[in-house]
């Protein structure tokens, strides 16, 4: 996940894609917080709250991945599966350490 | 420079308001931002913008309520709401609709899809709107039109009447016309078409019309009536008609002449006297080829005062008033009109008759006419 992917998809300059990616990694740090925080304490509305969130605002800037892996979460929990969200999640981490990277030009 | 359309978008997600913040700018639209339902009725109230892109999924106050609220108020009824939802099940959307939002976004949304389907509603918008001004207009026209079809008091100095005229909408259902037959003869003609729209303005052009052909020195006032009657029969829709009082006045030989087609009793006042009804029976006009008419011919003195009138003074659905439960208490309001200025007559009549209270829900047209 590259935050330079934001400047095509949305049309938008190098400037205000970072801001945008920014913003993208600060709400996704967050949320992602929440959703393992959910899982503790087997919040099953809140899990599928977040996931919902995640995956309209990472697809409104291009990151189909993640949106995808979002929508995967939201469905699962659901239906009441917790058992390979770990994994999941875990994936949607190492994501946006990328994002993260490319914002302090690693 | 046109004005550039502004767009509130409401989303309790910074990261999307941001989001189409920056898309719309970049358009030239003005974007106003709020993320939370209050906040975004109130913007809407202030600075009624072009459009509202309003989220489904908020926390408190959520956009469905939010749409409820806004359709609800007179200052945003108008304003077109596209919904965004993550939700792409067909109840949330029919939902959605039927709260009065003209289209929704599916979210995560592609930013192109967000400008094509502003752009659409504003077109659309545009395009309502000016035909809701091209028809404003055009009935404003009618109105214009109608009102100057209406004889005032000083354009008929020798015909001794004042007036009280308010149409309910544009084009009123009641008119009155002030015919100079002779230098010694007058006469008033009062009529209450059915409907007040703008047929019915074309129902006025044509009865002034026909009142100029018919009433005449050849033909009487019953005459004259039964001759408006036959053309009326023959040119009215099926469904329409009119009720309508002719009072032919003779300065002359003091007799005064008049014609009721189902119009409500005209109020009498002679001189110096209390008042009274005027109560003849009669057809409604342009229904029936072969109707009659209530015909009543009164000697009267210098000073005496004749009150025509629409049904709207005296009717209210809302307060259930019938004519004959308003009429009763119709006698005594007029009591001690004779002795006021005629010019002052029709306004201290109404204020007595509605107190203060809102006017009613039909057109009003009051004739004040001495003798």
């Amino acid at each position: 996940m590259d935050f330079r992917n934001i400047k095509s998809f949305l049309g938008v300059d190098t400037n205000e894609a970072e801001e945008l990616g920014r913003l993208l990694a600060d709400t996704l740090a967050s949320d992602l917080e929440k959703i393992r925080r959910g899982l503790r304490d087997n919040d099953v509305e809140s899990i599928r709250f977040v996931a919902h969130l995640i995956k309209g605002s990472s697809g409104n800037l291009g990151f189909t991945r993640f949106s995808h892996l979002a929508a995967v979460v939201e469905t699962r929990s659901r239906a009441g599966r917790f058992d390979d969200l770990g994994d999941l999640l875990l994936e949607m981490q190492r994501l946006l350490e990328k994002l993260e990277d490319s914002l302090s030009g690693r | 420079m046109a004005d550039a359309y502004s767009i509130l978008v409401v989303d309790d997600n910074l990261l999307n308001l941001k989001l189409i913040e920056k898309v719309l700018t970049k358009e030239g639209y003005i974007a106003l931002l709020a993320d939370n339902g209050p906040d975004a009725r109130r913007i809407a109230a202030q600075e009624h913008p072009d459009l509202i892109l309003l989220d489904i999924e908020m926390p408190d106050e959520d956009g469905f309520e939010v749409i409820k609220k806004l359709k609800n108020d007179a200052a945003t009824v108008t304003i077109p709401v596209i919904f965004l939802t993550g939700v792409s099940e067909v109840d949330v959307k029919l939902k959605g609709f039927e709260l009065g939002a003209v289209d929704y976004i599916v979210k995560p949304f592609h930013p192109q899809e967000v400008l094509a389907r502003v752009r659409i509603h504003l077109k659309l918008s545009i395009g309502t709107n000016s035909l809701v001004q091209n028809q404003a207009r055009k009935l404003r026209q009618v109105t214009q039109a109608q009102n100057a079809m209406l004889p005032r008091p000083e354009d008929f100095p020798n015909a001794g009447f004042s007036v009280f005229y308010l149409p309910l909408e544009e084009a009123g259902g009641d008119f009155y016309d002030i015919l100079n037959i002779s230098n010694q003869i007058t006469g008033y003609f009062l009529a209450d078409s059915s409907g007040h729209d703008i047929g019915t303005s074309y129902i006025t052009a044509s009865v002034k019309a026909l009142l100029a052909q018919n009433c005449n020195l050849v033909y009487s006032p019953i005459e004259s009536m039964r001759m408006i009657n036959d053309v009326l029969v023959e040119i009215l829709p099926r469904e329409k008609y009119l009720t309508a009082c002719y009072m032919h006045l003779n300065r002359d030989t003091r007799l005064m002449t008049l014609v009721n087609a189902g119009h409500p009793p005209v109020v009498y006042i002679p001189k110096g006297k209390a008042p009274f009804f005027i109560k003849t029976q009669g057809d409604i006009l342009g229904m029936f080829a072969d109707a009659t008419f209530g015909i009543k011919k009164i000697a009267v003195n210098e000073g005496d005062r004749f009150f025509i009138y629409s049904d709207g003074l005296v009717e209210s659905s809302e307060k259930k008033i019938s004519w004959v439960t308003g009429m009763k208490r119709l006698l005594t309001i007029f009591e001690g009109l004779g002795k006021l200025d005629l010019p002052d007559v029709p306004d201290i009549l109404i204020s007595r008759l509605f107190n203060g209270d809102p006017m009613p829900e039909d057109d009003i047209v009051l004739l004040c006419i001495e003798v």
